[in-house]
């Protein structure tokens, strides 16, 4: 294909919603990631949006849109080789994929709990960000080997192995948030590779039903834990105070074998932790469940979030006049709440008008999908409109509340590089398809 | 590729997509459109905090003019709860590097941390609001804090009045003292606009006044950030002081007084006449009165403290150490002594009124009267010789043949047993003895439920029952001085606003006329004042040398404990002639009238009349 044909076959209006996005969401990084420690903020009341822009910490920014620029150049590059050709290395990008992921498993260090980023020189990476992308790719070439043979479950199962390894490396990070993501990718491809609805369907519902019985077993077992230590406590204390008398001897009897069966709740208890749930995503769903239990504590975040979003009001604050971001009541404000800050600042209509670009962009991916050439570019192009839609929904509806807190980026406006490179790749990819498109559609 | 069915499934997909954006857009609009007013008031109470400007307090300052109770400034320190996550870490550094400061004196950090979180948790409902946590904090203290900001999110550091006693003990009681305002107290004034934290007068002048003491506090809104570090001002409310207590009280005269009240019960202590059983103290009381106002110049109660110890974060071990020795208590008001001989005047007023006896009437004093021994045998006596030996076997005879009502008639009239009204709270009533209380007092003995005789003769020099507060001695000895004129002792004589107007003035007020006649009240302030006249006079000692004329009566009242202990009483008013001033001196345990509390009351009136000059 010749430059001139394919920069005049490009998708202008989803580059151009996609760099409206990327834009929007510098802004948004500069505001978020500037602090007031003074007054001085006091003084960007009296100036123009034009000119608050100047005033924006643009550390982060000039970050970002390193990473951005070298995006467009991947973008580029994965747009222009025909995606034939990249299918023909999918069983490699497997192999790296499980690479990659296997590595952060074992030696990726940890934030926030979860161990997500692989130190690469100065840098650090978040691999299960391109695991994605690449598992997109690997995933495509393996269903449409199988296309026209998944009608049974017999045929599904080895789809599921294949994505069920990676999905299971994640999970031990542990990112349940990517897996999730994973998952929701692995059925709408499998869905438009010709898998029966039924069959899918029917394994969502376990799959729910098993998440959901998981997390009663676990809120069981931890209450009956912590019960049985404080029984256990206040035991001990009697069993001192009535040492030499027989009582003593009976309540230390009961006291022993309370200890035992504690002993095997807790064993239990701890392996369900360490192969299941985590504690701390326990928690997170937990506080899902009761937003207000724990305001201080574990609620804090979507608390301070629901506070940022919802006092922006219809038309929000304005640029750098946002008190939850800037007077830091409102954490991770850059990366995973990005969202928070577009509400307060620009209200409901900010929000909305970050909602529309996003809804274009895979209004435009769905369109690609349908226009595809085969059921190569098809699924590719549902992959990653499934995964970007997944993490919109879950992004925005953590900040706004009815999403459980899993660490996910807002795909394009989020601070961060591996989602933002990973992300305009995928848009590459899009191009790419759209490019070899059947001609009769558009 | 079957083109239809997956044209159908592109629909459904589409479909997804957009169900997933409207669920989004319904969510936030619901946030942003329908709760946005709720969440913009959670915002500001989020960034903002008031944070209080405390109002000093009205200054007490004696009648001229010299300051009592003042205020001083002091740093204070308060921990914002909100956006602070890890209370319980900051408060253990807090603790850690306030550990040797005095308000905290021998406390460990361990100890200093569960007081700051007491003093949280009273105020956990208050979320929003920083809550005070340590008052008086040194300016090292202060250093290190701010050495230290970065791991103490959430902590305020202030600057508040507190109380400050130049004087230190000076009429600590009767000025009493202030702490952070109590659960039930909070409860009582609850419409008056008290909040948990607020200072509150808890005794004494500072509990009677609270409501013109107290000012106005002010207030600052600070934009804070999630750390709790104040990033901008919004404004400021100026607090108002409270107003001002002139007093009647004379500083200088009331500093001798204590003095001297202090001495006596020294001198007691050295000289074995207080024999205290455990678990009592020597206590006492000295009032002087104007008598012709009721104006109180001075008020003594011993012990004594320095009400700065409340100034400061209080033990209980510190707080039961002063309590139990009695120092907290105003023993002029807030406690009765037996009067003893003190009471003959009013045996003398009620044998003359009575007309049992005239001025004249005589008798020969062998030393005892029937079962009943006296000290010292006297001779031939009238009324005036009795007061001015305080002879019993004067009483005694006159007191058989009396009974006891005319005497409790005079005692009502002179005040005694019932509050005088004075602008204290926990006024004590006394009692008199009288035979319906002695019935009440013995209901189950059929013989000592009776009146007797020597009840009567008990009663006349001032045993059996009697029991009155160092103020209401004062107070009947002034009636006897003015001629009769039952005054309203007060002690309080104008209240001044921070602007200099007079917002409340109290003049002399003459409540009624003791139902005494002059002729009798003549007889009595004759005999009071042989009393102090040698060679014979009981208190002629006393004044020996003095450069003004006096009248007095002494009185030592056995406690009636097995150790044989007696309260020195001593009461006196002067000049003779033009009577100014009156007072009363009680040492409980103190053994003897003239001997030990005289010394106290001459000491007082020589400082009265050094000022007079």
């Amino acid at each position: 294909m010749s430059l001139r044909r394919f920069l005049k076959g490009l998708d202008y209006p989803l580059i151009v919603a996609i760099i409206a996005l990327v834009l929007l969401g510098l802004i948004m990084i500069g505001s978020a990631t500037l602090e007031y420690k003074d007054d001085s903020f006091s003084q960007f009341t009296n100036l123009n949006v034009l000119a608050r822009l100047l005033h924006l910490d643009y550390h982060y920014v000039f970050q970002q849109m390193l990473w951005f620029f070298l995006g467009i150049f991947l973008m580029g590059a994965i747009a222009y080789l025909p995606y034939e050709d990249l299918m023909k290395y999918t069983r490699y990008f497997y192999i790296i994929t499980l690479f990659l992921l296997g590595t952060v498993a074992i030696m990726g260090h940890s934030a926030l709990g979860a161990q997500r980023w692989i130190q690469v020189g100065t840098h650090t990476i978040q691999p299960s960000e391109f695991s994605k992308f690449l598992m997109i790719l690997s995933f495509t070439g393996f269903l449409v080997k199988r296309q026209g043979n998944l009608d049974r479950f017999r045929d599904l199962l080895p789809c599921f192995i294949y994505f069920g390894v990676p999905i299971l490396f994640v999970l031990m990070q542990p990112d349940l948030g990517t897996a999730l993501v994973f998952v929701f990718i692995m059925f709408s491809m499998m869905f438009f590779a010709g898998a029966k609805p039924s069959i899918l369907l029917w394994l969502l519902g376990m799959g729910l039903a098993l998440m959901a019985g998981l997390f009663f077993i676990h809120l069981y077992l931890h209450g009956l834990d912590l019960q049985q230590k404080e029984q256990l406590s206040l035991l001990e204390q009697r069993v001192r105070i009535t040492a030499s008398t027989p009582a003593g001897q009976e309540l230390n009897n009961s006291y022993l074998a309370l200890a035992k069966r504690n002993r095997t709740i807790h064993t239990i208890h701890e392996k369900l932790h360490k192969y299941t749930f985590k504690e701390y995503q326990m928690t997170r769903l937990f506080i899902f469940l009761n937003p207000r239990s724990d305001l201080l504590g574990a609620g804090y975040h979507v608390w301070q979030s629901l506070i940022a979003i919802g006092s922006g009001g219809f038309t929000g604050k304005g640029l750098l006049e946002g008190t939850q971001s800037h007077l830091t009541f409102l954490p991770v404000r850059h990366t995973d709440f990005i969202f928070s800050v577009v509400g307060e600042e620009f209200g409901f209509i900010g929000a909305l008008v970050i909602l529309g670009l996003l809804f274009f962009v895979l209004y435009r991916g769905i369109q690609i999908a349908a226009g595809a050439r085969d059921l190569t570019g098809t699924l590719l192009a549902v992959g990653i409109v499934s995964m970007l839609l997944f993490q919109i929904f879950t992004n925005i509806g953590m900040t706004a509340g009815i999403m459980p807190v899993t660490g996910i980026p807002l795909p394009f406006v989020s601070y961060g590089g591996s989602s933002l490179m990973m992300c305009m790749m995928a848009i590459g990819l899009l191009l790419n398809i759209y490019l070899r498109r059947r001609k009769i559609l558009f | 590729m079957d083109r239809k069915s997956m044209e159908k499934k592109m629909r459904i997909f589409t479909v997804l997509v957009i169900g997933a954006f409207l669920v989004l857009i319904v969510r936030l609009a619901f946030l942003q459109l329908i709760e946005a007013e709720e969440y913009q008031t959670k915002a500001r109470l989020n960034h903002q905090r008031l944070i209080t400007i405390t109002a000093p307090r009205g200054e007490i300052v004696d009648r001229n003019g010299i300051r009592v109770v003042g205020n001083k400034p002091v740093y204070t320190i308060s921990v914002a709860y909100l956006g602070l996550k890890d209370t319980s870490k900051v408060v253990g550094r807090l603790a850690q590097l306030l550990v040797g400061e005095d308000i905290y004196e021998g406390w460990s950090a361990g100890r200093i941390k569960e007081d700051i979180d007491k003093k949280m948790q009273a105020q956990s409902l208050k979320l929003y609001e920083p809550v005070k946590v340590s008052v008086g904090v040194s300016y090292e203290a202060i250093t290190r804090l701010e050495e230290n900001r970065l791991d103490l999110p959430g902590v305020f550091i202030d600057i508040q009045p507190i109380r400050d006693y130049p004087l230190k003990d000076l009429l600590a009681q009767t000025v009493g003292f202030v702490r952070e305002i109590d659960q039930r107290q909070l409860e009582k004034n609850k419409d008056n606009g008290y909040e948990p934290g607020d200072n509150f007068g808890q005794t004494g002048l500072e509990s009677q006044y609270e409501y013109f003491l107290r000012g106005q506090d002010g207030g600052r809104v600070v934009e804070v950030d999630a750390l709790g570090r104040p990033v901008r001002y919004l404004g400021v409310k100026s607090p108002v002081a409270g107003n001002k207590l002139v007093l009647t009280i004379d500083s200088r005269l009331q500093r001798v007084a204590q003095d001297a009240l202090a001495q006596g019960a020294q001198m007691a202590k050295d000289l074995g006449y207080a024999k205290v059983p455990a678990g009592k103290s020597v206590t006492g009381a000295a009032v002087a009165l104007d008598v012709q106002t009721g104006e109180v110049l001075a008020m003594a109660s011993f012990p004594s403290y320095d009400p700065t110890i409340f100034t400061r974060t209080l033990s209980a071990e510190d707080y039961n150490e002063v309590s139990s020795q009695g120092a907290l208590k105003n023993h002029a008001v807030e406690d009765v002594y037996i009067p003893g001989s003190t009471f003959k005047m009013v045996t003398s007023a009620a044998l003359l009124e009575g007309k049992i006896i005239t001025p004249l009437t005589k008798i020969f004093c062998t030393g005892f009267y029937k079962y009943k021994k006296d000290w010292k045998v006297h001779g031939e006596v009238d009324l005036r010789k009795a007061l001015m030996y305080s002879c019993d076997v004067f009483f005694y005879h006159f007191g058989a043949i009396m009974g006891p009502d005319l005497m409790v008639k005079y005692a009502k009239e002179f005040g005694l047993g019932e509050k005088t009204g004075i602008d204290l709270p926990g006024e004590e009533n006394g009692q008199i003895a009288s035979p319906e209380r002695k019935k009440e007092v013995w209901k189950s003995n059929a013989w000592e439920s009776q009146w007797h005789e020597y009840d009567s003769m008990d009663m006349a020099i001032g045993q059996q029952d009697n029991k009155f507060t160092a103020l209401q001695l004062a107070n009947y000895i002034a009636m006897i001085a003015n001629g009769g004129k039952a005054m309203q002792p007060y002690l309080v004589q104008k209240i001044v606003s921070p602007d200099g107007k007079v917002v409340q003035q109290f003049s002399p007020n003459m409540i009624r006329e003791v139902n005494v006649s002059h002729e009798t009240l003549e007889v009595i302030r004759e005999g009071m004042h042989m009393v102090t006249l040698p060679p014979s006079g009981t208190a002629s000692g006393v004044f020996a040398g003095a450069s003004y004329q006096t009248a007095a009566k002494t009185g030592t009242a056995e406690v009636g404990d097995k150790a044989g202990n007696t309260n020195a009483l001593f009461v006196a008013f002067a000049p003779f002639d033009k009577p100014k001033i009156a007072v009363s001196v009680v040492l409980g345990y103190g053994g003897k009238g003239s001997g030990i509390s005289g010394p106290v009351a001459r000491q007082i009136l020589d400082e009265f009349f050094k000022e007079q000059k």
